[in-house]
């Protein structure tokens, strides 16, 4: 077997020091092959998200290790290994800039980047993300809640990424705007042969977008399954038992 | 007997700078004591119609109704006072996020008991055992220790039980949730939901449940209310979802992720214009 494309090993993430200090991240390893997708499931809390903001290097890691590629990640960062992964953030409202059109934006990521080409670059990435150009000099107030999180996917896909962190991308949005924005990452993935971590709390969702994932509670990974072994419900503890439960709906009682 | 809640052609706009939003246009039903679902995407006036029937649309936004009983009361034309004296006593709202609708800086008990010394005119002791056995009602474990806490000392499930317990304690009639868990864990969730619906079954009351979560509603309520743009485009019982008539409902329910489909595109939404008139 080839060496995982991104692998965490043992992985510590604390806030906060000595008595005081909360164990957000407790020893979490996984290896994700290129072109593959990975969920981390878990309810608020777990530690999923402190995962990828440790990944993208928003959260300084407090032990252990994580590596790209064979490359390890540590505090600091040069630009090249920072434009191999990227990160689209839950809520569309807060991760876009209010005061910035969406041109400007997208034009700050490649400034960064020192990426030539920038027109045809955005131009193409806002057909691909489905917007279009009339969209281009728009402020994010002008946008809907999906056209808003189409955005902060093409600040993340413009600098071409081979990685893709995604923190509950579609909780915020409506389930008709759910599906298509779930339509068009799935898309992506193939296109550009994209790695993906998903996060998100809704089994239904990660079922549908992740070959494999984890199921994490109070900062460590309790099981490591499939998407085949959810389906066919096999699962081998009382947590992801009850994850599962809850993710089926409601059940009247008597 | 009268049904506990008639509403026919309910209106709300908003004078806005912008122009006037017509956020409900002519919604009409009638419902018993049962658990009647209004689903529909945000901005489709789910919320403001539930705000409408307890006269909550602040200004600019205005409320016009051909009808609007509550058990036998015509609100339609009525003032605040009249919504003043049925708010808390005989209507209840639960709002989404517990966070937001709890007063911060007061405990949680006195929140509780307020309804009931506002509406029932009991004394401080019995307010306080009353809300004590209310708090037990929802099943909190240690109500002495949530009794004296403060909103921001509690989890947000115990914070939305919590919030249910004060607008159970006065008993009214009907009970309108709006969104009620969609801010919480999905555990968290169903242990909400089930008391909700022991709560409502033991007390014969009557339950608006503003939802846009599909799945849940067909199996949660009794009956179901698909708003589209400000108006009502389908009623359905709530165990026929998956049978819907409506291209609109039939998309809102198919466009639901599946855990057996994993991998598939998932259908989406054709926005026919038809729809706003038809």
């Amino acid at each position: 077997m080839s060496l995982p494309f991104l692998e965490v090993a043992a992985l510590e993430v604390s806030f906060g020091a000595g008595a005081q200090a909360v164990r957000a991240v407790r020893g979490v390893s996984f290896a994700v092959q290129r072109g593959e997708s990975f969920g981390l499931v878990g309810e608020s809390g777990s530690g999923k998200s402190t995962i990828l903001r440790a990944l993208v290097g928003l959260n300084p890691a407090s032990g252990g290790s994580m590596r790209v590629d064979g490359v390890e990640l540590g505090m600091t960062r040069d630009k090249a290994l920072r434009r191999r992964m990227q990160m689209v953030f839950q809520d569309p409202y807060g991760s876009l800039h209010p005061r910035q059109t969406v041109d400007s934006q997208l034009s700050e990521a490649l400034r960064i980047q020192s990426l030539a080409d920038g027109e045809r670059r955005i131009r193409t990435i806002l057909d691909q993300v489905g917007l279009g150009p009339r969209f281009r000099f728009r402020y994010p107030h002008q946008l809907s809640g999906g056209q808003r999180q189409r955005v902060a996917i093409a600040r993340a896909l413009i600098v071409e990424p081979e990685i893709l962190l995604l923190d509950e991308p579609t909780s915020a949005l409506d389930v008709s705007v759910q599906a298509e924005v779930l339509n068009l990452l799935m898309a992506l993935r193939q296109e550009r042969n994209l790695t993906y971590i998903f996060v998100s709390h809704d089994l239904s969702v990660i079922a549908t977008m992740c070959g494999r994932l984890a199921v994490m509670q109070s900062g460590a990974i309790v099981e490591e399954l499939s998407a085949s072994q959810l389906r066919d419900r096999h699962t081998t503890t009382d947590y992801a038992r009850t994850l599962l439960a809850a993710s089926e709906g409601y059940r009247p009682q008597g | 007997m009268n049904p506990l809640l008639q509403v026919e052609d309910l209106d709300v706009r908003f004078a806005t700078p912008m122009g006037l939003v017509h956020a409900v246009r002519g919604v009409g039903f009638t419902m018993g004591r049962e658990k009647l679902a209004i689903v529909g995407e945000s901005g489709s006036g789910k919320s403001v119609t539930g705000r409408a029937l307890m006269g909550l649309v602040a200004p600019p936004g205005r409320v016009s109704a051909h009808r609007l009983d509550f058990d036998g009361i015509a609100l339609a034309d009525a003032g605040p006072v009249a919504f003043r004296r049925l708010r808390g006593k005989r209507i209840g709202l639960v709002m989404q996020d517990p966070k937001f609708s709890l007063n911060p800086v007061q405990r949680i008990g006195e929140q509780i008991s307020e309804t009931l010394r506002l509406h029932t005119g009991l004394s401080s002791a019995a307010a306080r055992s009353r809300s004590m056995a209310m708090l037990e009602a929802v099943r909190i474990s240690d109500p002495e220790r949530v009794y004296r806490a403060y909103p921001h000392e509690l989890s947000g499930g115990m914070a939305q039980r919590a919030m249910l317990s004060m607008m159970l304690v006065a008993e009214p009639d009907l009970l309108i949730a709006d969104e009620p868990t969609s801010a919480l864990d999905v555990t968290v969730q169903l242990e909400i939901l089930s008391i909700l619906d022991e709560q409502i079954r033991l007390r014969g009351m009557g339950l608006i449940f503003i939802s846009h979560d599909l799945r849940l509603v067909s199996r949660f309520c009794d009956r179901v209310l698909v708003m589209y743009a400000g108006r009502v485009v389908e009623t359905i019982a709530a165990a026929d979802l998956a049978h819907a008539k409506h291209p609109y409902t039939q998309g809102l329910y198919r466009c639901l992720p599946n855990l057996d489909r994993p991998g598939e595109k998932l259908p989406v939404l054709n926005r026919d214009p038809a729809w706003l008139t038809a």
